[in-house]
């Protein structure tokens, strides 16, 4: 597993600055058009992982290293097991990149009285950490379910026609999110007596249960198809 | 060690109008088999199989004595295919480190002997490499685990003559130390003629011919005759219904005989020539025969 997750990060390296630039950016606007550094934050953390899996199953099929891949001495579940693992480690970097650049921010809208009342009274406090904290580790789990949603896809039909259905996937992920957090749903309301971290940390359990049956699926799925 | 490297018995796959009928083919240890056959004739078809990349609809494939799904065989095979399949983004150092990586009996030294001429300490990125280069590379990292068993689809298409030459001097390297196999598909039939021991020609999903290489390029022979002297070979030479395939051409008949030595003591006053592995191709998938 280790050769393959490496392989991932390697063919990633050259897009690492130019991510980095993006996620900085697009950070920067959403915390300012949206006057929430929870919000920011949990729209890059989702956004870059799933990118870089995204460029990583499109680098495999162009360059031919998924047929080259299957030749080295590991199995078909390895392949699988392998990008989830390098999809985790990227998610876990991102989240806490962006965790650390938006305390950054925060604290420097903070320490600036006018900038601070632009955005809102904006202020460095415990509260606010806490909040982006519960809004990374959210993140972590939102991308984690996309993920499994559509790399079964990827593995089974390749890049290239799995996108034709993938954003289909991805409304079906988004309107069951949408049902379970309604407020016909209660789950929001009832939310609101549960503390953030507890939050996050059923989340991200629900997420790797998830992620679990998604590295099953994709495994039979991935046996099947052929090159 | 096993007997054959690579022993197939019974090849089927269909895909659409395409299919590989009963095919046999086998790779013994020491010996060189050269694939050849048009574009599409099926020989990527039979190397993905045996690579587990494709599932057959029947018949056995063997490979180093597993079956391709199976663990165990793939540390002591290495694979060229026809490009240069390494992620595009990555450095032909990374190319070994991934190597280190996967393969217990990885040598940096004999990789970095291959890959000199890749440029000093490896950091040239994959996509910038020529195509010469870059089939080096793939040799390269093929070779370095010492595999007991090559597998090469296409390793010199689209290569000018000396990075040709230059690729064939590593095969035969690779072939001086102890019993080890190369498959080796492509329709550059002169690569073959180089460095094949073996040769089977697939056409249209089926195996046309399976033979020794000197069988054809220092055996069999091509002889001109006249259309009117057709017959008089046929009979004088005391050939069997089937055995010759000729080629009507605009200036006479050219006759492939199995033994031109043979022919010429004959004495039937015909030329007879030497053949090329092209030639006999061109007999066998489209020769008349009588």
């Amino acid at each position: 597993m280790k050769t393959l997750v490496l392989s991932d990060l390697l063919s990633q390296r050259s897009s690492f600055g130019q991510m980095t630039f993006v996620l900085v950016v697009v950070d920067i606007i959403m915390l300012i058009s949206m006057q929430s550094p929870e919000a920011a934050l949990a729209g890059v953390a989702v956004m870059v992982p799933y990118l870089m899996c995204y460029s990583m199953a499109m680098g495999d099929e162009m360059s031919g290293w998924e047929r080259l891949r299957l030749t080295l001495p590991t199995g078909r579940s390895v392949v699988v097991q392998s990008r989830y693992a390098s999809v985790i480690l990227i998610a876990i970097v991102t989240c806490v990149f962006a965790f650390i650049l938006n305390m950054l921010l925060v604290a420097i809208i903070g320490a600036i009285p006018q900038l601070s009342g632009w955005l809102g009274g904006m202020a460095f406090t415990g509260e606010k950490v806490v909040g982006m904290l519960a809004s990374s580790a959210l993140a972590f789990a939102m991308c984690l379910l996309f993920c499994s949603f559509t790399l079964p896809a990827m593995f089974r039909f390749g890049i290239t026609r799995a996108t034709r259905f993938i954003p289909v996937l991805a409304v079906v992920a988004m309107l069951v999110v949408f049902a379970v957090l309604s407020e016909d749903a209660g789950i929001i309301a009832s939310l609101d007596a549960v503390s953030p971290f507890m939050v996050a940390v059923v989340a991200i359990l629900v997420s790797f249960a998830v992620c679990a049956a998604s590295i099953v699926i994709a495994s039979r799925m991935f046996d099947k198809r052929e090159f | 060690m096993e007997q054959n490297l690579v022993e197939i018995r019974g090849l089927v796959k269909r895909y659409g109008d395409f299919a590989l009928q009963q095919v046999n083919l086998d790779v013994p240890a020491g010996y060189v088999v050269g694939m050849v056959g048009a574009n599409g004739a099926g020989k990527t078809t039979i190397i993905k199989s045996l690579l587990g990349l494709l599932r057959p609809e029947a018949g056995t494939v063997r490979v180093l004595g597993k079956a391709p799904r199976d663990d165990g065989w793939r540390e002591r095979v290495g694979v060229v295919f026809d490009v240069c399949a390494f992620p595009s983004e990555i450095r032909v150092a990374d190319v070994a480190r991934i190597g280190k990586s996967a393969y217990a009996n990885w040598d940096d030294a004999m990789f970095w002997r291959i890959a000199e001429p890749l440029g000093a300490g490896g950091a040239k990125v994959v996509k910038e490499l020529s195509r010469g280069m870059s089939m080096r590379l793939s040799l390269a990292f093929a070779l370095a685990h010492n595999p007991d068993l090559l597998i090469l689809d296409e390793p010199t298409a689209g290569l000018d003559p000396l990075a040709r030459g230059e690729i064939l001097d590593l095969l035969r390297d690779y072939m001086n130390t102890g019993e080890r196999g190369i498959l080796m598909a492509t329709h550059i039939t002169t690569d073959l003629e180089k460095i094949a021991d073996w040769l089977v020609c697939i056409d249209g999903g089926r195996v046309a011919f399976s033979c020794p290489k000197d069988d054809v390029c220092s055996l069999a022979g091509v002889a001109h005759c006249r259309q009117a002297d057709l017959d008089r070979v046929l009979q004088q030479g005391g050939y069997e219904s089937g055995d010759l395939r000729f080629i009507r051409r605009a200036h006479g008949v050219d006759v492939l005989v199995p033994d031109r030595f043979a022919f010429e003591r004959l004495g039937l006053d015909v030329p007879c020539d030497s053949v090329s592995i092209d030639d006999y191709l061109e007999f066998t998938l489209k020769g008349e025969t009588r």
